[in-house]
């Protein structure tokens, strides 16, 4: 008698074949229609783009940027994305290498892992650019482009030197995840600027591995235990609506000019950032300028299609600190601002 | 039926044995085996010849090679579901074990610079894993999927502390790195043009496939999945058969944990989060039944082919990861109403 259990492993693979079938008879989707290899439509190269994850504003913004410039200067992009898998993205990138592209644009979920996909497009001289996280060792990278999350960290920090003028701040510092360079130093540039500060005092400190329903229960957590808390320090904007709940939950809701203010400091520069700064809620926003990183990546690979080699391996762009002040002015610079 | 009848013809007596000299017949009755073996087989090559037919770059050396060594760590995981599967146990624990491993075994290659030791501290943790879950669900007979689902949570928690001491930062860290340069080169290595994980995949399910159908434990896994009760009453030692199928999968665990590692290049603490769910895909879509009893190990890795295949020819067409994930879920529901659909048709006709 036949195992029914058999059915389903075999009803799969009839309905594998159907679908390959059918998905290969139509177009499946934009990266398909050109056969593999460097060739795009004539005159163009093909790039492939293996992001870390896509679900996070920065993301989006970087995505926008880089089919903007793409479009500009003739590539072809395809992307893949890791879902937050280091296996799964070395699997990717090994994919566009047997694929042969012209280069690869990378954002590695594992800093030391992505040694791997740089030696590896290495050997198959294919320009590798890295963007927006660095590598644990950069030494033998073609080209890396990011932030500068030490200077922006200490920017943040200085600005709640500069608007706290000597009253005396408790502050609840939420921490990105600290197993990548951007976590580690915008936190640490931050505590930087604050330690000769002597009425500043960090009362808590919270690491969320960039998600924002941690960063809520932090913030929860430190009003709690620390009623008087008076500043908050997000290093990404996605924190930035959870924390305003809670504050809003707690009755910390005072303008400015108000003593009870509760200071709040933030980096990215994204549409969250842009908003709350317009709404003056936001004391200070650092954008992060992802439009520069997106085109440079782009420059890179393509002046590594074309065999020239970058000026620099390794760019860190410093980011720009915006308040509610200095916003008119501002505005035009702040990607998340525009459109 | 005259007796006459029933003796002038033996062969139709023997049933479907072909004679002996006919070779054609004994060809046949190879693959007929081979078929009965692994049902999903044929229509697994048939996949992927209409994949290689019409997905460009997919049957590329490259691209095969990048295939075989990526679907080695699911394999070698899956080969130890499939036993615990065959005990009509589960184990959710495999993705943290894997992790755990990864890191363990990472801390010991960077601080010896070994990759012996390495290996030998990743096939611990997974031991004590197996063993943990063996112990609790064989000895005390605590139900398997609370069991090792707690075992998962306290795994991957460990994994990412050992992470975070490692990297000696304080906080959280979820990588461990700087390992020695060997550790890649081996990861990335082929022999015979076959990356050199996927060759211990192979060995380790053609051993596991032996020991399942030729030992008197191996086969004592099927009795005590079909049929606890008469397993016990025959004087099988359930407990103990138990407690060694987790313990088996808590160390193919290890070892899957330690070529994660030296395919990447270093010890991750976020691995294995998605596997587990691959895992069990990949195995019962290969034949293995989810309640104990039947099933092999060569069954599960065509199923491992299977669904990585897919995924891979699907990625290669550029389609983003969400859409891969939107056409193998509707694979797998498809399949399954299909499924139903000839369970039924086969009940009605066989009345």
């Amino acid at each position: 008698m036949k195992p029914t259990h058999l059915h389903l492993p075999i009803g799969v693979a009839v309905a594998v074949l159907a679908l390959t079938a059918s998905a290969c008879g139509t177009t499946a989707s934009p990266g398909s229609s050109s056969s593999g290899g460097s060739g795009g439509t004539s005159g163009t190269i093909k790039v492939g783009v293996a992001f870390d994850k896509m679900d996070d504003s920065f993301r989006v913004g970087e995505k926008k940027y880089l089919d903007q410039y793409a479009k500009q200067m003739g590539i072809d992009l395809v992307y893949q994305d890791a879902q937050s898998d280091a296996q799964k993205q070395s699997s990717q990138v090994q994919s566009f290498i047997s694929q042969k592209v012209a280069g690869i644009i990378e954002i590695p979920w594992d800093t030391q892992a992505v040694a791997a996909d740089i030696s590896a497009a290495k050997a198959a001289n294919i320009p590798l650019a890295i963007m927006d996280q660095q590598p644990s060792d950069t030494s033998s990278v073609y080209f890396y482009v990011g932030g500068d999350p030490s200077s922006d960290g200490k920017m943040a920090g200085d600005y709640l030197v500069k608007s706290a003028a000597g009253k005396p701040i408790k502050v609840l510092e939420l921490q990105g995840s600290l197993n990548n360079v951007n976590g580690i130093e915008r936190s640490k540039g931050f505590e930087d600027a604050v330690a000769s500060a002597s009425n500043i005092s960090i009362v808590a400190k919270a690491p969320t591995d960039w998600k924002a329903d941690k960063a809520l229960a932090a913030t929860q957590n430190a009003l709690q235990s620390n009623p008087d808390l008076n500043a908050v320090y997000a290093p990404w904007t996605g924190a930035l609506p959870g924390i305003y709940s809670s504050l809003k939950a707690a009755g910390k809701t005072a303008a400015v000019a108000d003593p009870n203010h509760v200071y709040t400091m933030s980096i990215n520069g994204d549409q969250i950032g842009c908003k709350y700064v317009t709404s003056g809620d936001l004391g200070v926003d650092v954008a992060t300028p992802v439009e520069e990183m997106a085109k440079q990546a782009l420059q890179a690979v393509k002046d590594g299609a074309a065999g020239k080699a970058p000026v620099q391996n390794v760019v860190e762009l410093p980011g720009l600190a915006y308040t509610p002040a200095d916003l008119a002015e501002n505005r035009s610079k702040v990607w998340g601002c525009q459109g | 039926m005259s007796s006459s009848a029933a003796v002038a013809d033996p062969s139709a007596a023997r049933g479907d044995q072909p004679g002996p000299a006919s070779t054609r017949g004994r060809w046949w009755h190879g693959a007929r085996n081979v078929v009965l073996a692994v049902p999903v087989l044929p229509i697994t090559i048939l996949v992927y010849v209409v994949l290689a037919a019409t997905i460009p770059g997919f049957a590329s050396f490259g691209n095969v090679q990048n295939l075989l060594g990526s679907l080695a760590v699911l394999a070698i995981a899956a080969v130890g579901a499939t036993i615990v599967l065959l005990v009509a146990g589960i184990d959710l624990s495999v993705g943290s074990t894997i992790a755990l491993a990864s890191v363990l075994g990472a801390i010991a290659t960077r601080d010896t610079g070994s990759m012996v030791v390495g290996l030998l501290a990743a096939l611990a943790a997974g031991l004590v894993v197996g063993i943990i879950n063996g112990f609790c669900i064989g000895v005390f007979g605590l139900p398997p999927f609370v069991l090792t689902l707690g075992v998962l949570l306290a795994a991957r928690a460990i994994a990412y502390i050992s992470a975070a001491a490692a990297a000696g930062g304080g906080g959280t860290a979820a990588s461990v790195g700087q390992l020695p340069p060997q550790v890649l080169t081996f990861g990335q290595s082929t022999f015979a043009a076959i990356p050199s994980a996927f060759w211990i995949a192979f060995v380790l399910v053609a051993a596991f496939s032996v020991f399942l159908s030729f030992t008197v434990t191996g086969r004592s896994f099927y009795f005590v999945g079909s049929n606890e009760k008469a397993a016990r009453f025959n004087g099988l030692n359930v407990p103990v058969m138990k407690f060694l199928a987790y313990a088996i999968a808590g160390v193919l665990g290890g070892v899957a944990g330690w070529v994660l590692m030296t395919r990447l290049g270093s010890g991750n603490a976020t691995a294995g989060d998605a596997l587990l769910l691959q895992v069990i895909a990949a195995t019962v879509i290969g034949g293995t039944s989810l309640f104990g009893g039947q099933g092999g190990v060569w069954r599960t890795l065509v199923g491992v082919f299977l669904i990585t295949g897919l995924t891979n020819a699907l990625g290669l067409i550029g389609m983003a990861s969400w859409n891969q994930e939107i056409i193998v879920g509707a694979v797998v529901i498809f399949g399954s109403g299909l499924a139903v659909f000839l369970a039924k048709f086969q009940a009605r006709s066989r009345r």
